[in-house]
Order: C-alpha cells, then structure tokens, then sequence
C-alpha cells in the first residue's frame, strides 16, 4: 500500500484540534504549537547577523544542528507515537516508506511542499521542497540571497537519514548532513536538499 | 549569547506578535472593547497550544499578567529538568506585542519582565509588564 500523505496531514489537522486542559496541543507523540513564521524567520536571520560576517557560515552551521538535533527527537517521538501505529504504520512495505511518512507529516505541519526526489538507502536523500517559509521569509525581508537560506529544512532532512540508517536513538544523530543545492532565496525556482552520509 | 541571546528571543516574538496580530485584529472590527481584545488574545494563546495565560490586571501603563501552564515550560521541563533563571523569553515577547496591538502603541513600548517561572519550580510564571 503506498503512503497516503493527505490522509496522514488531515490526521495532523484532525489531532491539532485538541487543546488538553493545560492549553497544550499533543498529537502524535510531540506538543504543537501554532505561531507566525515570521518568529522563526527573525530568529534565525538575525542570529546569523550577530554573528557577523566573518562567522556567518558558523552561525549557519549551528542553525543547521540545532534543527537536525531538534528534527531527530521530534521524528522519533512521531514514529512512536499510537497515531503513527495507528494510521501510518499500516501503510509501510518498506523501511525507506518512513521517509515519505516523514514528509507527509512535514508538510502537515506548514513546512512546504516536500518531495522524495531520490532516497539511495544507507547512502543518500533528495528532497525538492516549493514555498518553504524560510526562503519566502529571507527574499520578503533581505532581498536575493548568495547562499541557501533554508536552515530548518536542512537539518530536518538529514534527521530523517540519521532515523533510518543512523544507530539506534538516541545514538545516530549527526550520521547524515545536507547540502541545500537550490533555494528560492538565491533565485533557484525551489529549494533542494541532498543528505549524505558523514565520512 | 548569553543576555544578547535572550534579547532575541524576546525581540523576535514582540514583533512577530505585533505585527500578525495587527493585522488580525484590523480584520476583526466588533472586537472594540479592551476587555474583549484581552479575552480573544487569551483564547488564542490557548488555542495555539501556547498554553493558559490569565490577564490579571492591566490598564495602558503596565499590569501583571500569569500563566500557569505553557507549552515552552513544558517543553523545557521535559529536556533539561528546572533552571536557575525564568526562561519564558517567548512569552515575554509574545505579551509585549500583544498589548502594543491592544494599547495602539508603537513596537518596542512594553517591558516584561518575568518574575517567577515554573522552570525554575515556581507554580506559575508571572509577568510583570511596564511603559518603557
């Protein structure tokens, strides 16, 4: 059976319709919250500014580790979680049938149109991702970037490596890393990331 | 970063919440009095999954606003276990553009300063809000 991704994202909508008594949103496995992108966006942008020029590509690089870190823990409490048991479980033939789950959930989540491009197993991952809030929010704020933008998406696509071939939580972390090969904040017509393994 | 760091923190909630919740309340032309613009954003900060805040007393200068309950806390608490300093950086921020927004004031008006919070083992966070 393939990877139903609308059912999965009608799932995560139905489940962030639950508020618990303490004002929380808990569904499949983690706490929702819902806020504007625009946070995020000064968050990192403006952490990458302090750290100025000459230590840009550092400040990056920590962006970049703190998402996959973030991602890694996340996604194993989602493939965890009795939702996933429950809808998304059913539909998996293959381990690499994670991956599209992930995206499913991903999108779900208001991360952008995410596509597997090409998932080598063990070794490397292609996603293609239209409108990522990070490449709209750099472009609407700063204008055309030199480089890719989208720290999240990076982190997050090798989080889904390290789940699937790194050791076992919370051992794997940092096994893969990304590349952001386009961005629609550099002027590319979307954003694509290649995750490889380290080494 | 340290202060800086926190500064950020603070800075980049107060101007996202400004900014989106200007607009939201510019499409919502029935919500007029402050007493109801306080009760919606109460019932957003819930609704988000943000947790509980009360608004416990305000008027245009400052007042005092508490949560017991937010998703940050928990969130915290459940990774790192109690801290030494109160850590609602998002809240404080999220406070501040909410009553820019309700008070007509301009970005950067309010101060909040958090004086007790439930990661360091109080049971509830209290915010602490003043004209700057």
């Amino acid at each position: 059976m393939p990877i139903d991704g609308i059912k999965i994202v009608q799932a995560v909508m139905e489940g962030s319709r639950i508020r618990d008594a303490k004002g929380i949103i808990p569904t499949f496995g983690v706490y929702l919250s819902l806020f504007f992108v625009d946070y995020y966006n000064q968050l990192s942008f403006q952490f990458e500014k302090i750290w100025g020029n000459n230590r840009r590509e550092e400040a990056a690089h920590l962006l970049v580790q703190a998402a996959q870190e973030c991602g890694y823990a996340t996604f194993q409490g989602i493939r965890n979680s009795w939702e996933w048991e429950k809808l998304v479980q059913p539909m998996i033939e293959t381990h690499e049938d994670q991956i599209l789950g992930f995206t499913a959930l991903a999108e779900a989540f208001g991360w952008g149109g995410l596509e597997v491009m090409e998932l080598v197993p063990e070794r490397e991952l292609t996603i293609k991702v239209t409108d990522s809030y990070e490449a709209t929010g750099y472009l609407e704020r700063y204008g055309q970037a030199g480089s890719g933008k989208c720290y999240m998406l990076q982190g997050v696509t090798a989080a889904f490596m390290d789940l699937l071939y790194g050791e076992d939580y919370p051992e794997g972390c940092f096994t893969f890393q990304t590349v952001e090969t386009r961005c629609r904040a550099k002027g590319d017509p979307f954003c694509e990331f290649l995750a490889k393994k380290v080494g | 970063m340290g202060e800086e760091g926190v500064a950020l923190l603070v800075k980049s909630a107060e101007e996202a919440s400004y900014k989106g919740f200007q607009l939201l309340l510019g499409q919502l032309d029935r919500i007029r009095t402050i007493k109801s613009k306080l009760e919606l954003f109460a019932s957003l900060y819930q609704n988000c999954g943000l947790g509980i805040i009360y608004f416990e007393k305000l008027n245009p200068k400052g007042g005092r606003i508490a949560s017991v309950s937010s998703h940050h806390v928990t969130g915290w608490l459940a990774k790192h276990g109690r801290r030494q300093t109160p850590g609602c950086h998002f809240t404080r921020g999220w406070i501040a553009g909410v009553l820019e927004v309700i008070y007509d004031r301009p970005l950067g008006s309010y101060a909040v300063e958090e004086q007790t919070c439930k990661m360091t083992g109080n049971e509830k966070c209290l915010f602490k809000v003043r004209e700057r």
